[in-house]
Formats: structure tokens, sequence, C-alpha cells
């Protein structure tokens, strides 16, 4: 009888963590790396009665999280190859963009330049279209330098943004560290709330650094990167990352190269390589019409308005040692440019202009093939081709990701039915066992106070 | 199959993202009348745009250069012209004074003549646009001197302007073209020299040497005529080159707009259904966050 009372009261704790349990993943419900938590029963082992073996209630064995490793993996996998695709896309499109081709862009000026040199040649002696000229030059390299400062400017910005990424990355490494301990030193029975954080910040360092995890059988996670491992609690102290401008992303105190993905990885991909190139395509540009421009103007001969004097060989007129400072040359006015015929003194000879001129449609000389115009576009299209491709890729792996996460949001997540359902369900097992309680105290009250009265 | 409403909030927001990225993109090309914005848009197409956009601005310039050569050549056809009609004048004069004619009569002739040589040394110096029209690239007189001293003191100069895709025209006649020529025998090698031969011809009353100086004229006329000749193929050629190029252009700008522009009724049902594709996503997805069991459960 009494043995009754005893799992009755096993059913009522059970019930109440049941309720408690479903109540708290209800609470939990959008809370960002919650994990759905459920309660593990199991019968007590039975008593030995007179008349056989009879069960003594049900024991909470434990809280489990329904967390499932596949899916944490694959989506923190998606998660650093999104990461790094839309980083190094994001700073793609706004190179590109800052490029402003075709409508404002290197182009328009240059096709200006060319125009300018079209008009010079119907009136070569004309001082203002040999001003319009060098006008043009001028327009030309201001739109050259200003491409290549302000793609300077996504660069610093870039390293910026991948510096506060590696402090808050180390922050989420030392944090790790931590939490691996406690995990550790709870032992069995550690808690839920301290694996979900961890977990959520081994998401936060996946798509930041595509850092690969280990988790060992005393409960602690190592994280590696490049095959370097950062946190190997208990073994090693944590090992933190700075960026390095030449060598990249480096181990600070041994300064270790690491290759890191995620967003870190795409930033450094840009920066690193993908900006270089393209880059490397202005510079040469601008050299190249600094080259021709000048061979050109040296090839012929100069007039002071109205023929007052002479310059064989016209001074350059460009200066550069990169697109940064691409450029009229020191002191250069209308009357520098070269519009005669080496030698040929004669006012309105417009040989040289058109010289000039053909410089819209046919190789520069001294340079060979391409013309101008097709070296510009092979940049231009290079950087379009690869923006193109890396947006491609950005939306392939974002759609990746989102995909991994939905699913291990319907693995992990709280399903609110499903909760009403348990919470319903242990609602009605405390009320029965309850009235299981009261079937026993109504028989027990019968036997203490009622024996011996029969019949009296 | 398991669900959370995470899940499905996750989910439906991605895919009205998905939606509002379309319908944003059909508005961007309904609005601006473009496919293509950026490079990365349609990287061979927008080559082929960049390609035609300069080729436009090129056709552009040669169309610009064949006005300026027309004007040029037209100016040129009129002062020749004008030199022309003036030897007639002189031819006129000559056969006066090739009679017997008292002294005061041919001094008249005389006086008319040498007027007329003056007038033809300014046609020979005239300046189109201020430059000389008959004298190369240089930019003094064409012709300098007086009585029966003339020289050219232009250069050989040329004056190219092109006109279309690889055609380069030479526009200019120079005054030695037109005005000096092999001088017949006994006379001067230059339209303005003879006219002073035969003014002091008829003013000596020397009739032979007058009406031998009718036949020389003819030779100047004739050099003229051919210049003329020159000039008018010139201008022709040129008018020709000018509706081709322009046509050209035109055929440039409709490509560059086949490959940058959208078809606009294309882009308003794009808009249409991207609009209408979003409000339905709008839909589905209020409807598929219903209110979850709690609501039922008493």
């Amino acid at each position: 009888m009494f043995q009754g009372l005893q799992s009755a009261l096993t059913g009522i704790r059970a019930g109440q963590v049941g309720l408690d349990t479903a109540t708290n993943n209800v609470a939990n419900a959008s809370t960002p790396g919650y994990t759905r938590q459920r309660v593990d029963l199991a019968s007590r082992s039975p008593w030995q009665s007179v008349s056989g073996k009879i069960g003594q209630g049900v024991d909470v064995t434990s809280i489990s999280r329904m967390r499932e490793g596949f899916l944490d993996s694959r989506a923190r996998v998606t998660g650093a190859a999104a990461g790094f695709a839309t980083a190094r896309s994001g700073l793609l499109t706004q190179t590109e963009a800052l490029l402003g081709e075709p409508d404002a862009g290197i182009q328009q000026s240059m096709l200006g330049m060319f125009d300018a040199f079209d008009e010079l040649a119907l009136d070569p002696s004309n001082i203002a279209l040999r001003d319009n000229v060098v006008a043009s030059f001028d327009a030309l390299g201001g739109r050259i330098r200003s491409v290549a400062t302000t793609w300077s400017q996504l660069a610093d910005a870039g390293r910026t943004r991948m510096d506060s990424a590696l402090v808050e990355a180390n922050q989420l490494l030392g944090r790790v560290d931590e939490l691996n301990r406690h995990i550790a030193a709870a032992g069995s029975s550690p808690s839920n709330s301290a694996l979900d954080e961890r977990d959520l910040l081994l998401d936060r360092l996946s798509s930041a650094l595509g850092v690969t995890t280990q988790v060992r059988s005393n409960g602690m996670v190592d994280v590696s990167l490049d095959g370097e491992r950062l946190v190997e609690t208990s073994v090693n102290p944590v090992r933190t990352l700075s960026y390095d401008t030449t060598a990249g992303v480096i181990i600070d105190g041994t300064g270790t190269p690491v290759s890191a993905g995620g967003e870190v990885g795409g930033i450094h991909a840009f920066v690193a390589d993908d900006l270089p190139t393209v880059r490397a395509q202005l510079d040469e540009l601008a050299l190249n019409i600094r080259d021709a421009v000048n061979t050109i103007n040296a090839g012929g001969s100069a007039a002071e308005p109205g023929g007052t004097a002479w310059t064989d060989g016209g001074p350059p007129l460009l200066a550069a040692t990169s697109a940064a400072d691409f450029g009229l040359a020191a002191g250069v006015d209308g009357s520098d440019v070269a519009t005669a015929a080496l030698g040929n003194h004669a006012l309105h000879d417009a040989t040289n202009v058109l010289r000039f001129a053909a410089l819209r449609d046919q190789n520069p000389p001294g340079l060979g093939a391409p013309p101008l115009d097709d070296r510009l576009r092979s940049m231009v299209v290079g950087l379009g081709n690869t923006t193109a491709d890396a947006v491609a890729r950005s939306d392939t792996q974002t759609a990746l990701f989102t995909n991994a996460t939905a699913a291990r949001q319907a693995g992990h997540g709280v399903n609110l039915d499903e909760e009403m359902v348990s919470l319903v369900q242990h609602q009605r097992a405390l009320e029965a066992v309850s009235r299981a309680m009261t079937a026993i105290d109504e028989a027990l009250n019968t036997l203490i106070n009622r024996t011996g009265l029969v019949g009296r | 199959m398991r669900i959370t409403s995470q899940a499905v909030a996750t989910r439906s927001v991605d895919r009205l993202n998905a939606r509002y990225a379309g319908l944003e993109r059909a508005s961007r090309d309904a609005s601006t009348g473009r496919r293509i914005h950026t490079v990365s848009d349609d990287p061979a197409a927008m080559n082929r745009v960049m390609a035609l956009t300069a080729a436009g601005r090129m056709r552009d310039q040669e169309v610009k250069a064949a006005s300026d050569a027309i004007t040029w050549l037209n100016t040129a056809d009129t002062t020749l012209q004008t030199a022309m009609s003036r030897l007639q004048r002189v031819r006129q004069l000559g056969v006066s004074g090739a009679s017997t004619l008292p002294a005061d009569q041919r001094e008249v002739l005389a006086v008319e003549l040498r007027s007329i040589q003056n007038e033809l040394v300014n046609l020979a110096n005239t300046r189109h646009n201020g430059r000389p029209l008959f004298g190369g690239t240089s930019d003094g007189a064409a012709v300098t001197g007086g009585g029966t001293a003339f020289t050219y003191s232009g250069d050989n100069g040329q004056v190219m302007r092109r006109v279309g895709p690889d055609d380069m025209v030479k526009i200019n006649v120079t005054a030695q073209d037109a005005f000096f020529f092999t001088a017949p025998p006994g006379f001067s090698d230059n339209v303005f020299a003879l006219v002073e031969d035969m003014a002091a011809a008829i003013e000596s009353g020397d009739t032979a040497r007058a009406s031998a100086g009718l036949d020389a004229l003819d030779t100047a006329m004739s050099q003229i005529s051919r210049q003329l000749t020159t000039v008018g193929a010139q201008t022709n050629h040129i008018e020709a080159a000018q509706m081709r190029t322009a046509d050209l252009a035109a055929a440039l700008s409709t490509e560059r707009s086949d490959l940058q522009d959208v078809d606009i009724a294309d882009a308003i049902l794009r808009l249409r259904s991207q609009e209408t594709a979003y409000e339905t996503a709008l839909s589905a997805v209020a409807r598929s966050l219903p209110p979850n069991l709690a609501s039922f459960l008493r």
C-alpha cells in the first residue's frame, strides 16, 4: 500500500519536470541556437512482493538536448562557404560600381579625349581646341585617379573589417575555451544552455573564419583552422589570430600564416587577389595611355599661338607612375600639343593630330595590338566576368546555407504544436497520478479508520 | 518530416526575399528602360555595348568632319567659280583690245584689267575659318607679288578629313594647282601676271600680242576648270560618305539598343507578373504562419 503512494509521488515529480521542460521549450521557441529538450523517463526497478515483482514508479533520468551533429556540421560548412562568397561578391560588386562603366566610367572620358583629337584635326591652329585636348587629358586623369583612389579605400575598408572580424573571433575562441572548462567540469550532466551557447559560438566562428571542430570524449571541443589547433582546452592555451598585410591571417606569437575561410577568407581573397589583379590592369592601362600620347607628341612639332615659336618634338603631356598619379605633366598647356609633322613648321598642318586621332581605333605606336579602347574593355569585361561569377556563387552558397539552416531549425527547433501536446499529456498524467493517490488514500482511510467496525 | 515555426519562418523569409528581389529587378528594368545595368549583369553583351559606343562616337566625329569638309569644298567651289567669271570678263576685254582702238579706250580696258588682277589675287588669298583656302597648311598669303612677278607662298601641305571608316580624303586645292601653269610662249606662268601681260599689250596697242594672250588665257581657264571638277568630285564623294556614315551610326545605335534596352511591352508584362508573384508569396506566407494548437486548446 505505502509503496503505491511512493510510486504516485514519482509520477507527480515526473509530470512536474515534464511540464517545466515543455514550458521552457515554448518560452525559448524563438531563442537563437536553442535546442529543444526532452525529459527522459525510466521505470524504477521493481521490489519483490509476496505476490510478485511490483514496479516502484518512474525516474527522470535526464533532460536531453535533441541535437544532431550532422545537421550542425552541414550548416557550418555551408555557412563558411556562404560567408566567403557573400563577402567576396559584395566587395567585387562595389569595385565594379566604383569603376562606373559603362555610363560614367573611364570609357566616356577616353572617348572624350578622342573627340577632342578629332575636333582639333579640323582646325589644328585653334588654341582653344588645343586647350580642349589638354582639358580632356585632365578629365581622363581625374577619372582614372578617382577609380584608383576609391579602390584603395575599398581595400582599406576591407582590411579594417577583417581586423574587427578577427578581434571578435578571438573573443569567441576565448569564450569557447571557457565553456569547454565548464562543460568538462560538469562531467556527465553538463548544462544544456552551456552546450547551446557553445554551438552558437561555433556557428559564428564558422561563418567568420571557416573553422573545423572536433569533440573530445570529455565533452570539450577542439577548434582548428587550416590544420592549426586554436582551441585545445587543458592541453594548450587559446591561440589568437591577427591580420598581417603581407602574410594574411596569422597566428599570434608564432606568426604562422593560415588560410581562413568564411567572411575573413572572402575579404582576404578580394584584398590579396581580386583587387590587385584588376588594379595592375588599371595601372598598365594608365601607363599605356601615357606612353602612346607622349610618343606621338614627341614625334611632332608644337607651335606657340600664331606660330611665333616652334618646338620640334613636343614635350611629354602625361605623367604617371601608376593609375593613382596619372595626369597632366607639370606645366603643360595647349601650346605643348604637337600638331604638325616633325620639323614642318606649318601652322595648319594636322599630320600629328591625325596620329593622335588614330589612337581611337589603331594600335598605339610602340605598344602594338590592341588599341587603347580594347585594352580598357578587356579590363572592364574581365572584372565583370569575375564579379558575375562571384555573385552567382554567392547566390548558390547562400541558398545552400539557408536550406541547411532551415533543416537544422526543423531538427533542433521547437515545434509549438508538439509542445502543446506534450503540455496536455503531462497535465493529464499529473491529474491521473493525483487521482491514483486519492484512491490509495481512500483505501488507507477505510483500512485504518473502519477496520474492526464492520457489522458494529 | 518535422517542421518547426523557426524553420517555416526562415524558409518563408528567404522565399519572400527572392520574390522581392525579382520584383525589384523587374521594376528597375521597366523604370530605367535598360536590360543590363552593370558589366556583371551580362559581360559579353556589355563588351559589345562598349565597343558599339566607341564605334558610334567615331562615326559621329566622321559625320562632323564630313560637314566641315563640305563647307570647305563649297567655299573653294564658289571662289573658283568667281575666278572663272572674272577670267571670262578678261577674255571679253582681251577680244575688244585685240582690235585697233584709240588710246583713251585702250587705257580704260587696261585699268579694268588691272582691277580684275587685284580681284583675282584677293580670291587666291581667300581665308576660310581663319586659314588660307588655297595656301596648303601655311598661315600666310597663298600668293604674293605684284605686276608680272607672282609667286606661290603657301606649301604643299594636305588638308585631310576622315569622313568614314578607312575613308581619308584630301579636301584642299592649292593656288599653285589652280592659278599656276606651264607658261605659254611669251607669257607669264600664272593667271595674275597673265592679266598684267594682257593689260600691258592692250595699253601699248600691240594687238597681235593681245590676241595671242587670248590663247594663253584659255590655258589658264582650263586649269581652273580642272580644279573645279576635282572639287565637285570630292564634294560628291564626301556627301555620299556622310550619308553612309550616318546610316552606320544609326545601325550601331540600333544594335546597342537591342543589346542594352528592354522591350517596353515585355518589361511591363514582367513587372506585372512579378508583382502578382510577390503578392501571392505574401499571402502564402501569411497563411503558412497560422495560430498554433494553443489557440484551439481550451
